[in-house]
């Protein structure tokens, strides 16, 4: 199935008849806005458009599509096969991802048990996230990670929709098949939103490598030790780190001779060292690189690399003058 | 000849009467055959989607797996509409299927209407309430079947009799 046809089967008759009418290159796209009442806005290479009825990418908002509360029903029946109850825990975090690997932002009134969120009701607000495969975007770090031929525990560091999930992907599909003399290791990737390997039915849609095992929908902290106790890989991969059990369990991987691979939201190193549980990470040196991605139009752009102790392996500054 | 002829006529008759009382009791079996299956398919549900999370189209496609006509083709064909997603919602293919389904079956209307009512409850949200609605029908289910047990212990000897006295009946009309 193509990214197009991903797309438009979650789509409710009317969004899918006006992005069949847009004629957009769902290559470019990177996400779809749907709110109530609100216009139907697009993402696309970069820009904000708004469409129109008859598909027209429009920068003014009047022009817009005006969602209704019937398409944002009829888009949640479809990307969730019609079965909410199934994706309970993933709507409790806030997203759900489909096949291909798409990831599908839920908002709406949120039901509280004993100060906890139980779950979401009167879902309103739906933002539909492109999934890309860019084979190759790793490239360019690889020579960073490696230490004479040993892969360094690394931490890719981007603010939110720049590309970390895809840049992870590719470097785990890269370090899983072997990269020029570097021979291919196994890598454990623990893919608590199946946005990584993107499995569908237990089948990865995205190419994540050859020696490259899955646990798919497993919280990242309990899957780290599953994943080494299981199937002893010298690489883990996971998504998006943040809780005080993520940590707790990277440090656990690191010292079962495990390499780590991680990706986290922020915007620089300070923003790391700010946040008082990832501030561990910085601090006690665990991991040797940090690879900051440009916050700008195009995702998955390299700022910075630095290793632990703070030294500039790479900077775009200097590469591009 | 003549005698011959009213001799095979009258048997003719007598097996016709004999033949409709046996259809009109297989068609009392055949609902209530129909009625554990639709019991059973429910319960199996039911643990699909309180165990195993399954999505409805899941579900179905793997009940459909096991199951014979007509139950096979209606768990198919929900899946396959669903998974097409072609513009519709999950109450109208519930209820269209119902329809079909029963056309296919022996199920009577008060079988299909516990059933009706799921439409607005599977596929929900609320685990809870939707495991109820399904406890729900199988209640209805269970009790039409009990009272069609009940009734058919009756329904089969008046049936047998009926179209027996109705064969003789015409038989002495006729002679």
């Amino acid at each position: 199935m193509t990214k197009k046809e991903e797309i438009l089967k979650i789509l409710s008759a009317k969004l899918r008849k006006i992005l069949e009418a847009s004629n957009l290159d769902f290559e470019l796209l990177q996400e779809l806005r749907i709110r109530i009442m609100g216009p139907f806005i697009v993402i696309y290479d970069g820009e904000e458009y708004f469409i129109s009825e008859r598909g027209g990418l429009e920068k003014r908002a009047e022009l817009a599509y005006t969602i209704m509360q019937g398409d944002i029903k009829e888009t949640l029946e479809y990307i969730s096969s019609f079965s909410l109850y199934a994706y309970e825990d993933e709507i409790r975090q806030g997203f759900i991802t489909v096949q291909g690997g798409h990831r599908i932002g839920l908002a709406g009134k949120v039901i509280l048990e004993q100060g906890r969120v139980k779950s979401v009701k009167h879902i309103s607000f739906i933002n539909i996230r492109m999934s890309h495969e860019k084979k190759g975007c790793g490239q360019n770090i690889l020579p960073y990670i490696y230490e004479d031929s040993r892969i360094c525990h690394t931490l890719i560091i981007s603010p939110p929709g720049c590309g970390k999930t895809t840049m992870l992907r590719d470097i785990v599909r890269l370090l899983s098949n072997g990269y020029k003399d570097h021979p291919g290791v196994s890598v454990g990737v623990i893919d608590e939103r199946s946005e990584i390997g993107a499995c569908y039915m237990g089948v990865p849609q995205n190419d994540i490598g050859m020696r490259t095992d899955v646990l798919d929908c497993c919280p990242k902290a309990d899957g780290m030790l599953m994943m080494i106790r299981s199937m002893s890989p010298a690489v883990i991969a996971v998504d998006e780190i943040g809780k005080r059990e993520d940590i707790e369990a990277i440090a656990y991987v690191m010292n079962c001779g495990c390499q780590m691979l991680a990706t986290v939201h922020g915007a620089s190193i300070e923003d790391i060292k700010n946040k008082p549980i990832l501030r561990k990470l910085v601090e006690e040196k665990l991991f040797k690189r940090f690879v900051v991605l440009s916050g700008g139009k195009k995702p998955g752009e390299i700022e910075n690399i630095f290793d632990e102790r703070g030294s500039v392996l790479y900077d775009k500054k200097c590469v591009f003058g | 000849m003549v005698f011959f002829c009213k001799i095979t006529g009258s048997l003719f008759i007598l097996g016709a009467a004999g033949y409709f009382a046996y259809n009109l009791n297989q068609m009392l079996e055949k609902r209530n055959r129909e009625l554990r299956k639709l019991y059973s398919i429910l319960l199996q549900l039911k643990s699909e989607i309180q165990y195993m999370c399954s999505t409805l189209p899941e579900c179905f496609r793997k009940l459909a797996k096991y199951e014979k006509e007509p139950f096979g083709i209606w768990l198919s064909v929900m899946a396959q509409r669903m998974e097409e997603k072609e513009k519709v919602s999950f109450a109208d293919i519930w209820r269209e299927e119902l329809t079909h389904l029963y056309e296919e079956s022996a199920l009577g209307t008060e079988d299909i209407e516990p059933l009706k009512e799921l439409s607005d409850k599977l596929g929900s949200m609320d685990i809870t309430a939707q495991l109820k609605a399904i406890d729900y029908a199988l209640l209805h289910i269970e009790r039409n079947r009990s009272l069609l047990e009940e009734e058919m212990k009756q329904k089969k000897k008046v049936v047998v009799t009926l179209s027996l006295f109705c064969g003789f009946m015409t038989l002495i009309l006729l002679l």
